[in-house]
């Protein structure tokens, strides 16, 4: 037990000369001063540890038995303090560091959602922010129940949610809810009617009674099939339309380009530009102002420290000059036409099949004037209520 | 001082504390541990003597260094290879 004290305990190593050196120990130990590692290493001389404060005490014994002692050395932990206590800079900086080590260890870090199937992460990510959980928070603030309860009454899709704190991480589990099967109000009576201007290409009559035919040229908003027949015997017959039409539609786009253009060109100086994002928030580390975006091409790459919410961010600035260039007409034409047709894309319904695509452009001095028709095979046919 | 032996013989009782007669725990070839010595009259690194209440111990060996040292007890290390109660 005396090892661990004499750790912490500040003690020196002696060197002894003098003729009576057992003497000197006989009295030593007669006073209660406590030796150790006593080595006799030769004439006249020995080596042994005692404690700083009984230095005074054998020093006097030492004089009585004229003898000489010399300090070969002092060790204990509380030597090492006391030979580091003017660097208050080392405590200042162990003391940093250890709040700051306090702090990442009570700080969410890592939010991991699991489960997800149908509902996006990120749209996850967001109402758990909503709801009081997000990164950079003290994980001592997590309300579990509240997010909990909150999630729940926010989303509709979540059937059950669950979040345990481990640590910096968050591991928050989802369930979603089984969508119901949509029900078919067979009691209502519904008509299949044109959603665009076209020519039927197909249509497949499930249910109802059909009014229209492959080949025939509709109008948005025209009736296909009918949820309302009336038999011969003049008795109203309801029924709930269930019908696939597939309608060939004509998608006319025509937009105007001026031939003069003003770009931006990249100079090729750049300028790299450092900050540091803790939680959220950007410290610069530069001086003067952000770049603007007007004069400069600004990109910015992030690297993350020890997988925790703290970043450090390159900011490349690159600066541009504005030209204004003359192109010509074809060209002009070739740089947007892709841009009208995905465009057109945008407004189709989710299942079509493109037939065919026409382009035109014409050249009046100033503007190119590009005409773009879509020719697309797609669903034609929506519910409505029908009226008798 | 025979009272005293025949009560402790008589009691069972141990003699190292009521008469102060040394105790001597020997480890080994590597370790002696004497309660009750009265002080120190020899130190080398081959021989340590030691006096005691009823006999001078010498201790024999080689590279002897005492690990520890108080009032009543010493702690002897090395390679000790013979003890002698003079």
């Amino acid at each position: 037990m005396h090892r661990v004290f004499d750790f912490f305990v500040e003690y020196d190593i002696i060197r002894l000369e003098g003729k009576y050196v057992e003497k000197f120990f006989n009295i030593a130990t007669r006073k209660n001063i406590k030796l150790w590692n006593v080595r006799y290493i030769g004439k006249y001389v020995a080596v042994f540890n005692c404690y700083r404060k009984d230095y005074g005490e054998i020093s006097k014994i030492s004089d009585k038995i004229s003898a000489k002692l010399y300090i070969m050395d002092s060790k204990g932990v509380m030597h090492e303090v006391k030979k580091y206590k003017n660097r208050i800079s080392l405590y200042v900086g162990a003391l940093l560091m250890t709040g700051v080590i306090v702090l990442f260890s009570n700080t969410v870090c890592v939010i991991t959602i699991s489960g997800c199937d149908k509902i996006s992460e990120d749209k996850i990510y967001v109402q758990l922010k909503e709801s009081g959980l997000y990164k950079g928070m003290f994980t001592p603030d997590i309300d579990t129940k509240k997010v909990r309860q909150k999630m729940l009454a926010k989303n509709n899709d979540l059937s059950w949610i669950g979040i345990t704190v481990k640590g910096a991480t968050v591991n928050v589990e989802i369930v979603e809810k089984v969508p119901k099967p949509e029900i078919i109000d067979k009691n209502t009576p519904v008509n299949i009617v044109a959603l665009k201007d076209g020519v039927i290409e197909s249509i497949t009559v499930r249910d109802g009674f059909l009014v229209a035919a492959k080949g025939d040229t509709v109008k948005k908003g025209q009736m296909l099939v009918s949820g309302v027949n009336e038999s011969k015997q003049g008795d109203l017959m309801l029924v709930h339309s269930v019908a696939d039409v597939k309608i060939k539609t004509w998608n006319y786009l025509t937009k105007s380009f001026p031939v003069k253009v003003t770009e931006r060109i990249p100079t090729g100086e750049i300028k790299n530009r450092y900050a540091l994002n803790l939680f959220g928030k950007q410290l610069n580390l530069f001086f003067g102002k952000t770049p603007d975006e007007k004069e400069y091409n600004i990109k910015t790459t992030r690297k993350s420290l020890f997988d925790m919410p703290v970043f450090i961010e390159k900011i490349e600035c690159e600066k541009i000059e504005h030209v204004v260039k003359k192109y010509s007409a074809k060209e002009i034409f070739e740089k947007n036409k892709k841009k009208m047709y995905d465009e057109i894309l945008n407004t189709l319904s989710e299942n079509h099949i493109i037939s065919d695509a026409e382009y035109n452009y014409t050249y009046n001095g100033e503007n190119v004037i590009v005409d773009l028709c879509v020719i697309a095979v797609e669903d034609g046919g929506i519910e409505q209520t029908a009226q008798y | 001082m025979r009272i005293n032996k025949k009560i402790t013989s008589m009691l069972d009782l141990p003699k190292e504390v009521t008469l102060d007669y040394p105790k001597i725990t020997i480890i080994g070839d590597e370790s002696i541990v004497v309660e009750n010595h009265k002080g120190l009259i020899e130190l080398s690194q081959t021989v340590i003597r030691l006096n005691t209440k009823i006999f001078i111990l010498k201790i024999c060996g080689e590279n002897l260094d005492i690990k520890s040292i108080s009032e009543d007890e010493i702690e002897i290390v090395g390679r000790i290879t013979g003890t002698i109660m003079s």
